[in-house]
């Protein structure tokens, strides 16, 4: 039993956040942009389970919004990465190995534009840092995890002997890799997809705390995080509220990760 | 000899991705709106006199022209100035990347040197409640942002303690202490989280370690725990820690722009916020270019050490090379 | 056991006295701090070069202007016009002649004389040399002719009568600069102040020290530091943590209250020259119709607004005209709040169903802030507002003030006396109405005793017209360790005024 309680935890933190993420869709208890200064840094209250912040504005109801775009910004970043990558790698996992290799080192060029950097350059082409240069940078930035993950994983699929089979009996690379690489591979990919979700919602965090990520009035908990700073001294618990909340999130995304790895893994399966 | 030529393959890559970086930094951010005449005739100044300021300035040229002339003054050595204070780029750069190279630097130090004893306490105590405690606290460390991190340091040792210096820096040069003092916070900030990081890879690459059956018979015949898992355990686990620790040192020169942003330190991350800001194309695209080398220089050398530590790596450069 | 107990306290040893080093020399740095009598400054933006007359940063003539640099007259803490490099001037009945006479004693700190020449020098510089920022070379646009009478006698023709001339020759525009020094501005400002410029590279702060042969009273200061700031709670860390002296102008005001133990701080809360504007841009076809702007200025409640974005500091203004202008009058009740009203008048200009607008403002916490009320106020009168960012200054200036690629923008217009830029139709508002024209060129060029009738007049007219929602003015929020005196409290100048600062610790 012990053996699963990573995965156990971290799919309950993330199943909390992914239910407080729809629920946002159909109701918040307050309009999350309504600004009301009567009502400013309020402490929690029935009315206002998470208190009010520096505009009036119901805190738990940004908290739900946030958790949508938290997660709409952590999905559309991994698929972008998880989308150029792992194709790039099952194709240099299939190939002879230093052609494999060659096709690696070009992915590795994508190591050299962290998500930060790119954030900053496409926050300047736009105009401004947006929800979606964010998306987009922190996804560009992923691809040779990606990569990396899908070409070592391929590359052992393809030393196997039904891989070896499927060979002689003449079925051609495109079909092996829809057929017998990637289903192999997925629970691999899956893996990397959980941490990198955690990942994506920590850089959108540091983004918005740059100025470069998302922008005023769209309610992230990175830059409601922002926001609070200037209430650090009087009113702590602004800030402290998004913080955990982003805590909670990274922490379920790399406990479900990990229990995912623990639970593929048969070696470390037995060692405990 | 098969290594000399291992090694050299890497550095004719390492060129070749370099050059090929150049080129998609110098397109990337000549082809940022806005301009840095703007920036210098301020929010009172009309179009024509933009115009007039960008043609002084030789920003109307050709792209690939300006291009091919900046390549060759990096070649060269010769970065160019700023566009908008005249001054040489080196100048402005230097003192920059060295406040940044202390920050990463020692903050990734600090994080290997927390990490392998703890990462090996907690693979001992693995079973018992210490080690879970510890593997613990690594996720949640994990889970939080760098700046926040910081943030807490700076209200907790500056703000209410007033023991150090809330943000700042001074040079190593001028004044050894004051150096150091302005670098505990934010090198600690980043060192907590980097460690936990690493513990976790060291801790699985001692687990590993501790089942194989060469430890067991070492421990079988004598050998006592400490100095058995030294000698073999941290051969074993420094390969891990040396690719995890140059890859994360190689984002960290990146990624420590936010614990710069905190503390105010004059590094390369708060240079390149500025410079993008001000449109001051040259001084973005140098420091850019010195993200990028970093990155791709220290990804080759974990590489080549590699080559160099692990012998079944070295096994398969010889069949490719064969 | 033993052993390892051993070596594990005597490293906690280690760590522990290095440590308190570390902590001890805390103390020890504030010492040796106050016996070099230093006075350490945050302040805001930081400057991007060093020279005022070709860069436009404010940050320039803030640590610049009357400190090192100085000027025949300049502005005090009144906002009145007072002697400094002339001991007099006169005024000739029609306004087209001012004689000045030079302070005898002044030098320049490179001890050159500063005498009629070097005026005449400086002067003529902005009429005549192409690298001087346009903006300065339209504020003293009427200077004609620079004669030199005698060494200490300077004649300025000015075209036509300017009422304005002489306080802009009291700031950034009428500098005297050392003529010997002229051609290395950018690197070495060469002025007559008190302080002389030390050091300054992107990054870093700007370091001034005392001028030791100043012809004046000297300063008690043996230098001071300008530390730049883009964070605001950064920089009331850095307040609390013992590492500033003076916060120049409070950005983050919610946070004041970590400073109001009066044993240990001050707190000046003045007037500055900003106005916080938000404005329309009078091309777009529903800003033509004066009911949609009255409507808007109807639908925003200005206090809570002030509220939330400052924390209630700041003055409502209604105008373009800052609190210490000769000519201000609140009329900040010419469009009290009151939604219903603006929802009747949207419908009444046709937008009963709904309109929808753009509000692009610059990535400055004011105004970010700013927009988030104002987006949630419109919304409630059925004004939907769709609200970008630009990157400040050089997206917003492109966006909105080249391209007027806006319908609604925040900013605070920092300049004195900026209400004449409401005269000119090609700035970024595109306002056009004659009859204020017509008032703020009587204003400037008419009989000097009507200006201040006419101007009011003129913020009448712009305040009625509802030409923008004149959000509030800003207040100059000034945090000072206690023991610090002699810094103004209003903002009245370009300049942040250390000629007079002192400190009880000397």
């Amino acid at each position: 039993m012990r053996r699963s309680h990573p995965l156990v935890v971290g799919a309950v933190l993330v199943g909390l956040i992914c239910i407080l993420a729809v629920v946002s869709f159909f109701w918040t208890p307050h309009d999350p942009g309504l600004v009301d200064a009567s009502i400013a840094l309020q402490p929690p209250s029935r009315t206002y389970p998470l208190g009010t912040d520096g505009f009036g504005q119901d805190i738990f109801s940004r908290i739900l919004v946030g958790a949508r775009i938290c997660m709409l910004v952590g999905v559309m970043a991994v698929t972008i990465g998880a989308l150029l990558g792992v194709p790039i790698g099952i194709l240099a996992g299939m190939s002879r190995r230093h052609v494999g290799r060659r096709i690696m080192r070009w992915a590795d060029i994508f190591y050299a534009f962290p998500a930060l950097l790119l954030a900053i350059l496409l926050a300047a082409a736009n105009g401004t840092g947006s929800t979606m240069t964010a998306m987009i940078a922190i996804g560009i930035s992923s691809i040779p995890a990606f990569a990396r993950v899908a070409n070592t994983a391929s590359r052992s699929v393809m030393s196997r002997d039904f891989v070896a089979a499927a060979r002689s009996s003449g079925i051609g690379w495109t079909a092996i890799a829809w057929r017998h690489v990637l289903p192999n591979i997925l629970p691999v990919v899956l893996v990397q997809v959980s941490s990198a979700l955690g990942r994506a919602i920590l850089a959108e965090a540091a983004l918005s705390y740059l100025g470069v990520g998302t922008q005023p009035t769209t309610p992230t908990w990175g830059r409601m995080l922002y926001d609070a700073q200037k209430f650090v001294y009087d009113h702590p618990a602004q800030i402290a509220v998004p913080a955990v909340f982003i805590a909670i999130t990274v922490l379920g995304f790399n406990l479900l990760g990990d229990g995912l790895r623990e639970a593929l893994d048969p070696r470390l399966r037995q060692e405990a | 000899m098969r290594a000399l030529g291992a090694i050299a393959r890497q550095l004719l890559s390492l060129a070749g991705s370099l050059l090929i970086a150049s080129f998609i930094v110098f397109a990337l951010i000549n082809a940022l709106p806005g301009d840095v005449a703007a920036t210098i005739l301020g929010p009172n100044s009309d179009p024509a006199s933009i115009a007039a300021l960008r043609e002084r300035m030789g920003l109307d040229r050709p792209l690939l022209l300006r291009y091919v002339e900046w390549l060759g003054g990096l070649l060269t050595g010769q970065p160019g100035s700023s566009a908008l204070s005249g001054a040489p780029i080196g100048s402005i750069i230097g003192p920059k990347l060295a406040v940044t190279a202390w920050l990463a630097t020692l903050s990734m130090l600090m994080g290997v040197v927390l990490a392998v004893p703890t990462g090996l306490y907690s693979a001992v105590r693995r079973k018992r409640a210490d080690g879970v405690i510890i593997s613990g606290l690594t996720q949640v460390a994990m889970a939080v942002p760098h700046f926040l991190v910081g943030l807490v340091l700076m209200i907790v040792f500056a703000v209410t303690l007033r023991w150090l210096p809330a943000n700042g820096y001074t040079p190593l040069t001028s004044n050894p202490l004051q150096w150091l003092r302005h670098l505990v916070l934010p090198v600690a900030a980043i060192a907590v989280v980097e460690a936990a990081m690493l513990i976790r890879y060291v801790r699985s690459a001692f687990i590993d370690v501790l089942n194989e059956d060469y430890f067991r018979t070492a421990r079988a015949v004598g050998w006592r725990f400490v100095p058995a898992v030294i000698r073999h355990g941290l051969r074993n686990a420094s390969l891990e820690v040396i690719t995890v620790a140059g890859l994360q040192l190689a984002s960290l020169f990146v990624g420590s722009i936010v614990v710069e942003n905190v503390f105010l330190l004059p590094g390369l991350g708060s240079q390149l916020l500025t410079a993008v800001n001000q449109r001051d194309l040259p001084v973005v695209q140098a420091i850019v270019m010195i993200f990028v080398a970093i990155v791709l220089v220290i990804n080759t050398v974990v590489d080549i050490c590699y080559h160099l530590l692990d012998p079944r790596v070295r096994a398969q450069d010889e069949e490719t090379s064969s | 056991m033993n052993i390892r107990l051993g070596r594990r306290s005597f490293l906690g040893a280690t760590v522990i006295g290095a440590a308190a080093s570390l902590v001890a020399c805390s103390s020890g740095g504030a010492e040796t701090q106050e016996q070099a009598r230093q006075l350490v400054i945050g302040a805001t933006a930081p400057p991007a070069a060093l020279d005022p007359s070709t860069n436009s940063g404010a940050a320039i003539p803030q640590a610049l202007l009357y400190n090192v640099y100085e000027t025949l007259v300049k502005i005090d803490s009144d906002g009145q016009i007072v002697p400094l490099l002339a001991t007099s001037w006169n005024e000739s009945e029609d306004g087209l002649t001012y004689t000045f006479t030079l302070q005898p004693k002044a030098t320049f700190a490179s001890g050159a004389a500063l005498d009629a020449e070097a005026v005449k020098t400086s002067l003529e510089r902005v009429k005549n040399d192409d690298a001087v920022l346009a903006t300065l070379k339209s504020q003293l646009g009427a200077m004609e002719s620079v004669t030199v009478q005698d060494a200490s006698t300077v004649v300025v023709k000015l075209s036509q009568r300017d009422n304005d001339w002489l306080y802009y020759a009291a700031q950034t525009a009428g500098i005297i600069y050392d003529p010997d020094g002229i051609d290395s501005l950018g690197t070495a400002p060469a002025g007559s102040g008190p302080f002389v410029f030390e050091s300054w590279s992107e990054g870093n702060p700007m370091v001034l020290t005392r001028n030791e042969s100043y012809w004046g009273t000297p300063t008690v200061f043996d230098s001071v530091t300008f530390k730049y700031f883009s964070d605001p709670t950064a920089e009331n860390s850095a307040m609390s943590s013992g590492d500033l002296d003076v916060i120049s102008n409070m950005q983050a005001p919610q946070a004041i209250s970590q400073f109001e133990d009066p044993d240990q701080y001050t707190i000046l809360n003045g007037t500055s020259m900003g106005e916080v504007v938000l404005g329309f841009n009078h091309q777009r076809e529903a800003f033509s119709d004066v009911r949609v702007r009255q409507a808007i200025n109807y639908a925003i409640n200005r206090s809570d607004l002030l509220q939330t974005v400052t924390a209630g500091y700041g003055t409502l203004i209604g105008s373009m005209v800052a609190p210490t202008d000769p000519w201000y009058e609140d009329l900040a009740d010419t469009y009290g709040y009151d939604p219903d009203t603006a929802r009747r008048l949207l419908a009444e200009a046709g937008y009963g169903e709904g309109l929808d607008l753009s509000l692009r403002v610059p990535s400055l916490p004011y105004a970010t802030s700013a927009a988030t009320f104002i987006t949630s106020q419109l919304a409630q009168v059925g004004i939907t507002v769709t609200t970008d960012t630009l990157e400040f200054p050089s997206r917003w200036i492109d966006e909105v003030m080249t391209k007027s690629n806006y319908d609604m923008t925040i900013i605070s217009h920092v300049e004195g006396r900026d209400i004449a830029k409401w005269a000119n139709p090609e700035y970024y508002w595109h306002y056009d109405n004659p009859e204020f024209t017509q008032l703020i060129t009587e204003a400037k060029t008419g009989p000097a005793d009507e200006q201040t009738e006419k101007m009011k007049q003129a913020a009448r007219v712009l305040a009625d017209d509802a030409a923008a929602d004149f959000l509030y003015s800003m207040a100059n929020l000034v945090v000072l360790r206690a023991g610090i005196s002699g810094i103004s409290e209003n903002l009245t100048s370009e300049s942040m005024d250390l000629t007079a600062a002192s400190s009880t610790d000397i």
